[in-house]
């Protein structure tokens, strides 16, 4: 699925297309785990320091710098500290870290064996979504790869510095994706965020220190080690460093997983990587760049938008997951947005109350604008609805189904309008063949 | 509820025990293991009944309730039979911009059923689910554990005949 | 101590203070459904954001830990547009039951609408429904449609009674409150959830239906089920007792009480001896007075009377005295064949008895059996209680007496076996219907205020004691009559030299019970331990072998 770029354009995608990646011998072969035998040979801060300095940022969707999120944990603890890997991915769009599991489980591996070095940890959970089982048994056999060569386990490297591994399968909620109902879930029991503070990097898994790093970010780091943070840090676009998976679906010919350094032009991922729309008489739309919780973007802006962190927030969007979505026209944006509002109340853990009763009642009120049963006045009691929702909950799903719902309503007003205006859609179809 | 009914004692296999006891090792906490006990014991029966949760509870040493919330929340977990083949069909927006609604009524029309339920001989199950992960492949499905990928009806039918 | 600002008003906070518990010391009510004093913090609600100046965005209160110089507004137009918000989310899927639901009067969805919401309703879409008359405990039933999701309940059992009982079942707006199927609510401690709902979702089987709020009258009281004597309220109306309720009390029993406690009232209300009787015949009061005084005074010394350790320090004080200095008598006791209740580490006590500590103070503790049996007695006065329906076989004893008497609350097995042989009957006052005080086990004697008028002509224990000592023409008062209520007086006059009991000014006790100077200091007493509270999970620790039955409680 990776297209033949140059090869410091890619480092996460290098060995997608070698049969037999997955295995072992063949990472080590290509060099694989000698960034980590390096990493081992430096000091933990030294460690954290260069991936600092590579200013790689959490890609599951929060963008955090990686290497500050790692300083958090507090010196001379005496409790242990946890690493825990966020395989959960269910930000609609968004698939990377499948492809990551699957083709390159020991890339992953490496990077947290680096990692626990790092942070002094001896225990990584991978919590590992529960559909993508065919992934899970990949990457476990990996793991056991991994322990039969004595990379993991009691002494890695010969360090002396356990490392141990557990692949932890989650059940079908996209809620155990935000990182404390990811631990609460570890801890058997129903994925509710917690409040906060205190906050995982000192009262976390177990109620100790942890940090938890989505697959895509410490797949990075074995680069960053052998290479250095500085190589890292050039490659890409002002703070928005090294390079990124992705992932492009919707109405282009070739939807699929690709990489490239951030900053490249939307135009030019849609255009000669994706192959550009898939009906020639039917131009983009919209796009939705970094998975269904950021603002959408309409044709002029994405076709202007640089693809970085950066332009992206000045844009009034957010790279995100970079799950990107593309719209063709002829698609009614008020039945898209019911879509993605029923995923939203159909995710809701339903702790808190705006999120819990605001996404049903957004989700009811959009498929009555789509089919019919609708108010004209409903427009502004949406709007105020997202006020009560946003910023006054426990954790960001709230929020996440907000951004789509406003930017949807002001980008799109006129076919909202219309749906009132009609009494439902107006359309024959919601979406074309 | 009784526990002494015969499939209390087959809750787990003594090997699915072991197993579960294993992992245990790896977990400061009992609790920690719930998942991956249910996990087990649905890839035992397929789903999770009152009394498997009540084993489950004893195993780990937690009270009941816990694991009925559990099972309740996670959308995965089947507390009723679902069918020999459940079809999960993802109907978030990429399924849906590429044609998850025509597969949901294809299997609508040809087998009558929807959401949540099963053929009269159980064989097959749909289930609408959400984003699987897959969005390059839209519109998707997964067959129990599998993926199924770039699909249309035809595509569909050809997958399920197959099936043994 | 750190100073905090709210809404421009300067208070002074404790080092670690809870926000809302510190705004509500200093008079600010910051509305609240999950936030609890005595349970884990889970911020689910969000109905107490409050504006923190600094920060951004609006914060819950109830995860604020008060910091030196924070400054909080709680009525800015933004705070309130909030709350309306919250509210607003709350009521979307909220039956409007008020008609029909217990909780009306003391609703907070009630009480916050119509503070912070009187918003027109804005909702269209189809409310989400739940099953409404849930089964969840012998005590308490769930309707799932008013349930906000708060987790009280939930948290309550985990944290307080030590059994996971409770949890919630599904996800999002269709979650649930859930017991395991067959395994309900049962902790002993289960009635207490009732009080925590803040709203009309979790009902009391015992209260539902029976009044509404507004029409109850209160009354501080003490629980007389057994030597804690959790601090209880009365809630009454139509001169009967409609329901109890607990009051908070941090040395004693916190904010709980347990459910034998809370249930076991209809004796009050039912089933009462009204008046006095003799002979198959109804007497006058006074009359029934002048029959007792006569028999005594022919009798004494030789009468055995019984007291029961149910009855208040004044009954107890005035009997007492009456029977060794006014008119002394011997066999004197206190007793009772009652069997002890099961005892934990929470709240409940083996002592099924309010007041046995008083008794032991006085040197009346005895053996029931022996004293209604008592061989050198001719006369027998039996004074609260149930002796014969603990122990049916000592009816058989009355009739070796020349003249058996009893003061009883109800027609119960005693009044029975008393008409049997032929003797009188008084009816006595129940504690809900006289103010008075009672030593739980600690020591610790606190006052209960009169609920109820008394039940036809009954008398407390204490105005039987007084009427009989008028009707025997003796000298009762040591320091003069007193004019006006008599409790302080019994206090002051009739103490015993070298008693147990404190001291007590009645008109002064403590509002946490008064201990006596003999312990060094009234340590403030959490209700348990860390062993305490790990012996309280044991009930549902282990997992029973699988022939077992389930372990039941109390």
């Amino acid at each position: 699925m990776s297209t033949g770029a140059p090869a410091v354009q890619r480092i996460l995608s290098l060995r997608f297309d070698t049969p037999g990646a997955h295995l072992l011998g063949t990472y080590q072969a290509a060099g694989g785990y000698s960034a980590g035998r390096k990493a081992f040979t430096r000091s933990p801060e030294a460690v954290v320091e260069e991936v600092k300095k590579s200013g790689l940022r959490g890609r599951g969707g929060a963008g955090f710098p990686a290497g500050v999120k790692w300083g958090f944990i507090p010196k001379n603890t005496e409790r242990p500290v946890y690493l825990c890997i966020n395989a959960d991915e269910s930000e609609p769009g968004t698939f990377k870290d499948r492809y990551l599991m699957e083709k390159d489980p020991h890339l992953l591996l490496e990077g947290i064996l680096i990692t626990c070095w790092a942070i002094r940890s001896h225990d990584c959970y991978i919590y590992i979504r529960g559909e993508y089982e065919a992934t899970r048994r990949v990457l476990q056999a990996a793991v056991d790869e991994a322990y039969a060569a004595g990379l993991l386990g009691p002494s890695p490297y010969g360090s002396g510095w356990r490392v141990d591994v557990t692949l932890h399968r989650g059940a079908g909620a996209y809620i155990c994706g935000e990182e404390t109902g990811l631990l609460e879930s570890l801890e058997g029991k129903r994925g509710y965020p917690r409040i906060k503070p205190p906050f995982p990097a000192v009262v976390g898994l177990f109620q100790c220190p942890t940090i938890i790093n989505n697959v895509e970010t410490i797949a990075a780091v074995p680069w960053i080690l052998e290479h250095g943070g500085d190589a890292y840090a050039k490659i890409g676009v002002g703070k928005s460093t090294g390079t990124k998976l992705w992932c492009i679906s919707g109405h282009v010919r070739k939807p699929g997983l690709y990489e490239t350094p951030l900053g490249v032009p939307f135009q030019e991922l849609l255009e000669d990587y994706a192959g550009g729309m898939r009906h020639p008489d039917r131009p983009l739309k919209a796009v939705i760049p970094g998975g269904s919780s950021v603002p959408v973007m309409t044709r002029s802006e994405a076709m202007g938008a640089s693809m970085d962190y950066e332009s992206l927030a000045q844009l009034g969007t957010m790279l995100g997951s970079a799950g990107v979505m593309v719209l063709e026209e002829g698609t009614c944006m008020v039945w898209a947005l019911a879509v993605i509002t029923r995923f939203y109340a159909h995710e809701s853990c339903g702790q808190c109350t705006p999120c819990r009763e605001g996404t049903s009642w957004l989700d009811d009120i959009f498929w009555r604008l789509e089919r019919g049963g609708a108010r004209p006045e409903d427009i502004a009691l949406v709007h105020s609805l997202c006020d009560n929702m946003l910023g006054t909950t426990i954790c960001v799903l709230s929020d996440a189904c907000v951004m789509p719902v406003k930017s949807f309503l002001k980008k799109f007003k006129s076919e909202f309008d219309a749906h009132i205006a009609h009494g439902r859609c107006p359309q024959p179809q919601p979406v074309l063949d | 509820m009784a526990e002494t009914s015969a499939l209390a004692a087959a809750v787990l296999t003594d090997a699915a025990v072991a197993e579960l006891e294993e992992l245990a090792r790896r977990y400061p906490t009992r609790e920690a293991l719930l998942l991956p006990a249910l996990w087990l014991v649905q890839r035992q029966h397929g789903w999770i009944s009152a009394e498997a949760m009540q084993y489950v509870a004893r195993l780990l040493g937690v009270s009941p309730v816990r694991v009925y919330g559990v099972v309740s929340f996670y959308h995965m977990f089947h507390d009723r039979p679902p069918g020999k083949y459940n079809i999960q069909v993802c109907q978030t927006l990429s399924c849906s911009l590429l044609g998850a609604e025509g597969l949901l009524s294809h299997l609508q029309r040809r087998f009558g059923i929807g959401h949540g339920e099963s053929t009269e001989d159980g064989r097959f199950m749909v289930q609408r689910v959400e984003c699987l992960g897959a969005c390059e492949h839209a519109p998707v499905a997964q067959i129990n554990d599998d993926f199924a990928f770039d699909l249309t009806p035809a595509k569909l039918d050809a997958l399920l005949e197959e099936l043994p | 101590m750190p100073k905090i600002r709210i809404d421009d008003r300067e208070i002074e906070v404790g080092p670690h203070e809870n926000l809302i518990a510190a705004a509500g010391r200093a008079g600010v009510h910051i509305p609240h459904f999950c936030w609890h004093p005595a349970l884990s913090v889970a911020g689910n609600c969000r109905q107490c954001l409050v504006e923190i100046e600094g920060v951004p965005k609006l914060q819950i209160a109830c995860n604020t830990p008060v910091k030196d110089g924070m400054s909080i507004r709680t009525r800015s137009a933004v705070v309130q547009e909030a709350r309306r918000g919250v509210l607003e989310f709350l009521l979307l899927n909220h039956p409007i039951d008020c008609p029909i639901c217990d909780q009306a009067g003391e609703c907070r969805l009630q009480e916050y609408y119509m503070s912070h919401g009187l918003y027109d309703a804005r909702r269209n879409v189809d409310k989400v429904h739940k099953a409404k008359v849930v089964d969840l405990g012998p005590h308490v039933l769930l309707d799932g449609e008013r349930c906000v999701l708060c987790t009280r309940c939930v948290r309550f059992c985990t944290e307080v009674a030590g059994v996971d009982e409770l949890y919630v079942k599904e996800r999002g707006s269709h979650s649930e409150i859930a017991t395991f199927p067959g395994q309900p609510l049962q902790n002993p401690y289960s009635g207490n959830v009732v009080d925590l709902c803040p709203v009309g979702a979790l009902l009391s089987k015992d209260f539902r239906f029976k009044s509404r709020v507004w029409w109850l009258k209160k009354a501080d009281s003490l629980c007389p089920s057994c030597a804690r004597g959790c601090n209880i309220r009365i809630d009454h109306h139509w001169n009967q007792v409609q329901r109890l309720v607990p009051r908070h009390n941090p040395e004693v029993n916190s904010y709980w009480m347990c459910d034998r406690g809370r249930v076991e009232f209809q004796w009050v209300n039912e089933n009462r001896l009204l008046d006095a009787e003799h002979a198959g015949r109804s007497l006058v009061l006074g009359d029934a007075i002048d029959l007792l005084a006569e028999r005594l005074q022919a009798a004494a010394p030789a009468v055995a009377v019984l007291l029961s350790p149910k009855l208040a320090n004044e009954d107890l004080l005035v009997l007492h005295h009456l029977f060794t200095a006014v008119l002394p008598i011997a066999p004197l006791g206190a007793g009772s064949l009652e069997p002890p209740q099961p005892e934990d580490a929470l709240l409940r006590r083996a002592d099924p008895h309010p007041n046995t500590r008083a008794t032991e103070a006085l040197g009346l503790a005895a053996d029931a059996r022996r004293l209604c049996s008592a061989p050198e007695a001719k006369v027998l006065l039996l004074i609260g209680d149930d002796p014969v329906g603990w122990d049916g076989t000592l009816a058989a004893a009355f009739g070796r007496f020349d003249f058996v008497a009893a003061a009883l609350t109800n027609h119960n097995a005693t009044a029975a076996a008393v008409q049997a042989a032929g003797g009188l009957l008084l009816p006595l006052a129940t504690w809900a219907e006289y103010a008075g005080s009672f030593t739980n086990f600690e020591g610790r004697v606190q006052r209960f205020e009169a609920a109820l008028a008394p039940a036809g002509s009954a008398r407390t224990g204490f105005e039987l004691g007084l009427e009989l000592a008028a009707a025997l023409r003796r000298d009762f008062w040591p320091a003069g009559k007193p004019v006006g209520p008599v409790q302080p007086a019994i206090w002051k006059q009739l103490l015993p030299a070298g008693s147990a009991l404190p001291r007590l000014d009645w008109e002064a006790v403590p509002p946490h019970g008064l201990v006596p100077t003999w312990r060094k200091t009234a340590r403030p007493r959490s209700v348990w331990s860390d062993e305490e509270a790990a012996d309280a999970r044991s009930w549902y620790a282990a997992p029973p072998a699988p022939a077992a039955e389930a372990e039941t409680h109390g």
